[in-house]
């Protein structure tokens, strides 16, 4: 599991994922994903495109990311998701509780549109 | 140490009650879907359940010992069997698992075990001579 996290836009970053969002690989990135974002309340864009697997601990650490954001009205959504990863998705509805885009410039206009 | 045994399109790994181990026998499950050439969906399901139903039991069963997963083909389907000597649970009645630390810990227990249930074509359990023994189902397609 690989984690990137840069700058893309005023006050967004990117962060890339990549490898699986399982169990151990959850375990391996969390605190460093969690770090990154919430204490200075990011918003978030997620490059989920390097990631061909994603279990129940995997979308807790994006609702719960989302969530603790949210608080800080800040915002968080994803983009480039495999269609393997997006059947879990969309089993559990996750697009109710955060944007799932197509594309980087969407989770930007998603991320952006939030601010009200 | 994780342990394999290849018979027959049969497999049975162990591995220890852990996030390694977890990970151990995770890499011997997708060495063995790699072997028997497990088409996409079909694969990313019993993966899923794997990390699912491991995960649960490693959080919260409180297993001491080993977890043994038994890989079988019946005629379309690929079934996995789970072992362990933790605490009685039953994943077909309870929407969460019995020692949830957190609300949030119980939401995402139940969010697992949703998943698993979805995917499933057929979940059986016994409790027997305190081990958990849980027989689930997938489709082979």
């Amino acid at each position: 599991m690989h984690i990137d996290v840069a700058p893309v836009a005023e006050n967004v970053m990117r962060v890339t994922l990549a490898g699986r969002l399982d169990t151990p690989g959850v375990d391996r990135v969390e605190t460093q994903f969690i770090a990154a974002l919430v204490p200075e309340a990011h918003n978030a864009v997620i490059d989920l495109s390097g990631v061909d697997f994603v279990a129940s601990m995997g979308i807790r650490m994006l609702v719960s990311a989302a969530r603790s954001l949210k608080l800080r009205r800040a915002r968080l959504a994803v983009f480039g998701v495999q269609s393997t990863v997006r059947n879990v998705f969309d089993a559990v509805a996750l697009d109710k509780i955060l944007p799932i885009c197509a594309t980087e410039a969407d989770a930007l206009a998603a991320v952006a549109s939030g601010l009200e | 140490m994780s342990d394999v045994n290849f018979v027959d399109g049969r497999q049975h790994i162990r591995f220890p009650g852990s996030v390694a181990g977890i990970e151990e026998g995770g890499a011997r499950l997708r060495a063995t879907l790699d072997q028997w050439h497990v088409g996409e969906q079909a694969r990313y399901n019993v993966e899923l359940a794997f990390d699912e139903i491991a995960s649960n039991i490693v959080r919260y069963s409180r297993a001491l010992g080993d977890i043994d997963v038994t890989l079988a083909t019946p005629p379309g389907e690929i079934e996995l069997t789970f072992e362990d000597d933790g605490i009685a649970f039953d994943p077909r009645e309870s929407d969460e698992p019995p020692t949830a630390d957190s609300l949030d810990e119980a939401r995402v227990g139940g969010l697992g075990l949703m998943l698993v249930r979805k995917i499933a074509v057929r979940l059986e359990y016994r409790r027997n001579a305190g081990r958990n023994r849980l027989i689930l189902a997938l489709a082979n397609a």
